[in-house]
């Protein structure tokens, strides 16, 4: 009876030690948004979202409407060239910043492969995020730029104010993914806002 | 009987070594799976690099001694292509993100071999409006270079090395690093 009960005990606590590191049934989508993005950041951990926010010119919740490319940059030295792609959102609510609801609004994230923009399309259509939104990134005299008509008004082209700025809303998992860093956590979009206390767990 | 008893008590010790491995791995850090979490595993151990555009001669030094830091480190040889082509495993790109919170550098894969499983040729990005002395473009350079070998980032100081992400000024790997590199080349 004693090995029985010490048994059963054992099991137990076997399969829930294995169980906790399965991970979320989500991990799966977390890893196929975050592997399309295809970089690794060198970057100070902010940890803060209101910190994020003084960091930012502009602080919105938005609608991904669709993924594209943004520009063409050649280098005029080689004359290799790489492209950037962005977001194209609408704006739900604003944070911080002088930004119309419901205006369409550009967000380039990085240069990425060709090949991924439409499994990236795909993947973030429709989806509800949450943008820290800075200036565009110039990439100097060194190269030509070939602007694509998606993003005609600079007035409404932005980048994301550093890797932790972009979070995407997952809300049938109750779940959040910094895809620029590859992070997620269980909550609310509204808790990445400035004011809440949501952010992406480190290593 | 006593079979039976025996083959349950080798099958829990089997279980709870499986289940303490799958700890022990997930703990260490990994190496050459692929961003957010590593660089990819470079073609081979030649790793030619370039810069794209002029530089000045306090961009050219620091990042060129990270890539000499790469070669006597480790088992990896460097070679310079003095105009880039599609095969530099490091295109050095300065960009410029003033944003408060912008990141140093950024490392990129835009070739891969055949088969897909490893970098042919990548872009790491340097940050000039971040990189405001030779000390921190050095440390930059050596770790996005070492996202180029494979390496992964941290951020707790475990290992130490350039491989700590932010605003720290070691320029060169963590004897950890070197053994990951040495290892898979």
């Amino acid at each position: 009876m004693k090995k029985s009960i010490f048994s059963l005990a054992l099991v137990t606590t076997l399969l829930a030690g294995c169980s906790s590191q399965t991970g979320p049934s989500n991990q799966a989508k977390v890893d196929s948004i975050v592997k399309m993005m295809n970089l690794n950041a060198d970057y100070e951990y902010v940890g803060s979202n209101s910190e994020l926010a003084e960091n930012s010119q502009a602080v919105v919740v938005g609608t991904v409407k669709s993924v594209f490319k943004t520009r063409e940059i050649v280098s005029k030295s080689s004359g290799i060239s790489f492209v950037t792609y962005g977001l194209q959102i609408q704006v739900d609510s604003v944070a911080k910043g002088n930004i119309e609801l419901g205006s369409l609004q550009t967000v380039e994230i990085s240069p990425v492969s060709e090949s991924l923009l439409d499994k990236l399309d795909a993947s973030l259509r429709n989806s509800e995020g949450v943008f820290y939104l800075g200036k565009l990134i110039s990439y100097g005299d060194s190269f030509n730029y070939k602007n694509y008509p998606s993003i005609s008004n600079f007035n409404s082209t932005w980048s994301i104010a550093g890797p932790e700025g972009l979070a995407m809303n997952f809300p049938e998992d109750r779940l959040v993914v910094w895809p620029l860093i590859g992070s997620s956590a269980n909550g609310s979009i509204s808790e990445t806002l400035p004011d809440g206390s949501l952010v992406p767990p480190r290593d | 009987m006593k079979i039976k008893s025996k083959f349950r008590t080798v099958s829990f010790i089997a279980l709870l070594g499986a289940c303490n491995l799958a700890v022990g791995s997930a703990n260490a850090d990994i190496f050459g799976g692929g961003p957010p979490d590593s660089g990819r595993v470079a073609d081979n151990s030649l790793h030619n690099y370039c810069f794209d555009g002029a530089y000045p001669s306090y961009w050219v030094n620091p990042l060129t001694s990270a890539m000499v830091n790469l070669d006597n480190q480790t088992v990896m040889t460097i070679g310079v292509q003095y105009a880039c082509n599609t095969d530099a495993d490091v295109r050095f790109i300065k960009y410029n993100d003033t944003s408060q919170g912008a990141p140093l550098g950024l490392y990129t894969c835009i070739k891969f071999t055949i088969d897909g499983s490893r970098c042919a040729g990548s872009f790491v990005f340097l940050n000039e409006a971040k990189l405001t002395s030779t000390t921190l473009r050095q440390k930059t350079a050596c770790h996005e270079v070492g996202h180029s070998v494979g390496l992964t980032h941290h951020y707790d100081g475990q290992y130490g090395g350039c491989m700590l992400s932010g605003y720290y000024y070691e320029h060169f790997y963590s004897s950890h690093h070197v053994a990951h590199i040495n290892a898979n080349y």
